[in-house]
């Protein structure tokens, strides 16, 4: 019994810290139409900088992660009008266009960290990733509290951005009624922008918080994506909140199966949910 | 105030306006008639950038906006409420609102224009904590027309502000939209199949068929005009 | 050799739906491993020899098609893609962890009981056959009346299906051929290898490698998947030798990039240039597309 509820409280934890990586994923699906299949890996290589920052300089991930996610920011804001806005405009389907694009971006990063890092897994070793902490009564990972809170904080601030700020609102409106939007003088086009690095400055947020809980290497985005777009997918894209509930869902399965059943069955059960919610509901359990 | 030569927009492969010219001058209120299909809705796209013109001008206030995208259209103070508001519906009225005086030139004065939008519409000011996508059509409307206020407009473009409204509801609005005019001096366009009304209101109008203009002339002598009677009135 | 004519034959089964239709499949890979999987056990259980038993092959990957395409075909965009990569995913792990499927470790099989020589040449004949059946087909689709309808699907699927075609049976029909021409491929091949994995014969680079291959050439038609077939098959053979697989692999990623900004691939770059001589002369027709 106690190590069941161990697990639901890992599970809520681990879900958390998904959540954060989800969410990036979420707003450039429902708001950029972009369906970015290079969200983890960017999310990874990040993941990897701060293993590197950490191994070679001693630098805190949590420190990394404020260093990752203005730059990452800064790197969506370049790779927009480069790649992404001549993929988005004009096009008949930009989520397909898109996802090819970022299908071949992702394989394109996970090679370029086996050539880095070479194919072996890591593990990021902070003085708290090992440390037994007790919450509630609960005793938990360390750096699993970490991304959680990393997770958590990331979801709230930017619920908190979209729905109380004149630019989140600007962006919701693009994302609702983009006609309406240009006729009140917003101009989508930097809405676009913005929402897309945004969305990639958080897959650093999130991608160094799943790289603190679990040991990656440089294909572990492919496992990481199915998750998240497992998240996405039952959340509804576009909807912050919604990913923060899907994935504390997503984070329960996934705690209470790796502590019931053996490996094998905890992606079978992670790819059969996101193929049944994909066939039978593609745009959201909620929409 | 506006003027228009020669406009022609293709919607799809076929020209849906060929050739149109029309002319508003500051502080009047125009009128814009016609058939369903006509043309007209894709003419105010043009005139407010949502459409590129394939060919003619659009001059608004002496500048030539031809081609423009709308959001800098909407910065000089011509703003568009389309047809079927475009409203965003997931968000409150008092956002809709507050985005509506999105541009700086319009975000200083917000407050101002937030309380007189209230005033035009005691029902938005009642409903200002609901979304968007939850009032009835006749109180998105208002609110279509609110948000294009709150905007600053020197010229309103209104296309079907009375569109799938029970007429009383239907009058109601042209009413207000008549009070713009002879209260605050605002220019408007504005297109309506409540050609009567729209017609008595109305300082000039313009008739559009087939994507051309067929008529123009002040709006008291083509009410009495027995070809415009015949088509419109249903007389 | 050998490689390049089994991409070849890959490619274009996958752009029959791939390209044509523009239902950008992730997972065809399912389809290979599935026909090699029916080559091994039915060489290792009747005794009949793959080289005889690959059509079996494509008539399972046609049968599993037909099976698991109805719900699937009629997904849109991303949607189908990520769906067609979980089926190949599953597929995997289903065999993965069936022991009578050889689990992980997969079914060894004994090799054909010739000189090494004539061996290799063996394959090269087949692999070339199975390239020339798949052009042909492809080739032949793209005039045939499903050929006609899954185009129209590409263009406009509302308007198609306004137009009363069934669109949703001509991608199925479409699929199912697909598959039944990469599983005759993957019989072959598990056979070539001698060794039939999971990790090999459901390797999602195979999967992704294929229709990069038929993007990159040209995916509207069938030259074009030969055209990145060789190609791309002799440059990341080039960088893979000379530099290392990870270098080879980046390639084909930036090549997908590059893709994206040319839907047409390279038929349609060439045709582009043609296009534009008539255009120097005055042709009244090319000016005004």
């Amino acid at each position: 019994m106690g190590m069941l509820v161990t697990s639901l409280a890992s599970g809520l934890l681990l879900g958390c810290a998904y959540a954060g990586a989800a969410v990036g994923l979420s707003l450039a699906m429902g708001m950029a139409r972009v369906f970015n299949l290079a969200h983890t890996a960017l999310g990874l290589t990040c993941g990897y900088l701060a293993y590197f920052l950490l191994t070679t300089a001693g630098i805190d991930p949590m420190v990394a992660v404020g260093l990752l996610a203005p730059l990452m920011f800064l790197a969506g804001l370049a790779l927009w009008p480069t790649l992404f806005r001549p993929t988005v405009r004009g096009v008949a389907d930009p989520a397909l266009s898109t996802s090819i694009l970022t299908l071949g971006l992702a394989i394109v990063l996970e090679n370029a960290l086996s050539k880095v890092w070479t194919p072996n897994p890591r593990i990021m070793s902070t003085p708290y990733s090992n440390q037994a902490i007790t919450l509630f009564g609960f005793t938990v990972q360390g750096s699993l509290v970490v991304a959680a809170v990393l997770g958590l904080l990331l979801v709230l601030g930017l619920h908190w951005f979209l729905n109380r700020t004149f630019i989140g609102l600007a962006i919701q409106a693009v994302a609702q009624e983009p006609d309406g939007a240009r006729l009140v003088g917003i101009r989508a086009e930097l809405v676009s922008m913005l929402v897309f690095a945004l969305s990639v400055g958080t897959a650093a947020i999130g991608g160094v918080g799943l790289a603190m809980i679990y040991s990656f290497g440089p294909a572990s985005y492919f496992d990481w994506l199915l998750t998240v777009l497992l998240i996405v997918v039952v959340g509804g894209a576009g909807a912050i909140l919604g990913t923060l509930i899907s994935a504390l869902g997503v984070g329960l399965v996934l705690g209470l199966g790796g502590a019931l059943l053996p490996q094998a069955w905890n992606s079978l059960i992670l790819f059969g949910l996101l193929l049944t919610i994909l066939l039978l509901r593609p745009y959201g359990l909620f929409k | 105030m506006l003027e228009v030569s020669g406009l022609t927009v293709y919607y799809g492969p076929l020209p849906a306006v060929r050739e149109a010219s029309l002319k508003v001058a500051a502080g009047q209120f125009v009128g814009l008639i016609g058939p369903n299909g006509a043309g007209k809705t894709t003419l105010l796209k043009a005139v407010s950038g949502l459409l590129r013109p394939a060919a003619g001008r659009v001059v608004f206030d002496g500048t030539d906006i031809t081609g423009w995208p709308a959001e800098r259209i909407c910065e000089l103070g011509l703003v568009h409420v389309p047809e079927g508001r475009k409203l965003f519906p997931r968000l409150t009225v008092l956002d809709n609102l507050r985005l509506g005086a999105y541009l700086p030139r319009a975000r200083a004065e917000s407050d101002r224009a937030l309380k007189e939008v209230f005033d035009l519409f005691p029902r938005l000011y009642e409903r200002r904590r609901q979304l968007a996508g939850t009032l009835s059509g006749g109180e998105q409307q208002m609110l279509a027309i609110g948000r294009g206020l709150a905007a600053r407009p020197r010229l309103l473009i209104l296309d079907e502000p009375t569109l799938g409204l029970s007429p009383r509801l239907a009058h109601e609005i042209l009413e207000v939209i008549k009070r713009l005019n002879s209260e605050r001096r605002l220019t408007l366009l504005v297109v309506s199949q409540e050609v009567v009304h729209l017609l008595k209101l109305a300082d000039y109008a313009f008739v559009m068929e087939t994507g051309r203009i067929t008529a123009e002339g002040p709006a008291s002598e083509l009410i009495a005009d027995p070809k415009v009677r015949k088509v419109y009135v249903g007389l | 050799m050998t490689v390049i004519f089994m991409y070849i034959a890959l490619s274009e089964s996958w752009t029959i739906l791939g390209g044509y239709a523009g239902y950008v499949s992730f997972g065809h890979v399912a389809f290979f491993g599935i026909g090699a999987y029916t080559t091994a056990l039915l060489l290792l259980h009747v005794g009949v020899n793959p080289l005889f038993s690959f059509p079996l092959g494509g008539v399972a990957a046609a049968l599993f098609a037909a099976v698991v395409g109805y719900p699937i075909v009629r997904l849109q965009g991303p949607y189908f893609s990520i769906v067609t990569l979980l089926v190949a995913l599953l597929t995997s792990l289903v065999v993965k962890n069936t022991p009578a499927l050889g689990g992980t470790t997969g079914l060894w099989l004994p090799l054909p009981d010739m000189p090494i020589e004539l061996n290799r040449t063996t394959f090269y004949w087949f692999m070339l056959f199975m390239a020339l059946v798949a052009t042909g087909v492809t080739a032949w689709v793209e005039n045939s009346k499903l050929g006609l309808g899954l185009m129209a699907i590409r263009q406009n699927e509302a308007v198609a299906e306004a137009a009363g075609a069934n669109t949703t049976y001509i991608k199925l029909a479409a699929l199912v051929l697909s598959a039944g021409l990469t599983g005759m491929v993957g019989g072959i091949y598990g056979y070539l290898r001698s060794y039939v994995t999971p990790e090999i014969v459901f390797d999602l680079n195979i999967g992704v490698t294929l229709f990069l291959m038929a993007l990159f050439g040209g995916c509207r038609r069938w030259q074009g998947p030969v055209l990145g077939a060789v190609i791309l098959s002799v440059l990341g053979e080039f960088l893979t030798l000379n530099i290392g697989e990870e270098i080879a692999r980046i390639a084909y990623g930036l090549c997908l990039v590059l893709v994206v900004f040319f839907p047409d691939g390279l038929v349609g770059i060439i045709d582009k240039i043609t296009v534009n001589r008539k255009v120097a002369f005055g042709g009244k027709h090319a000016v005004e597309r």
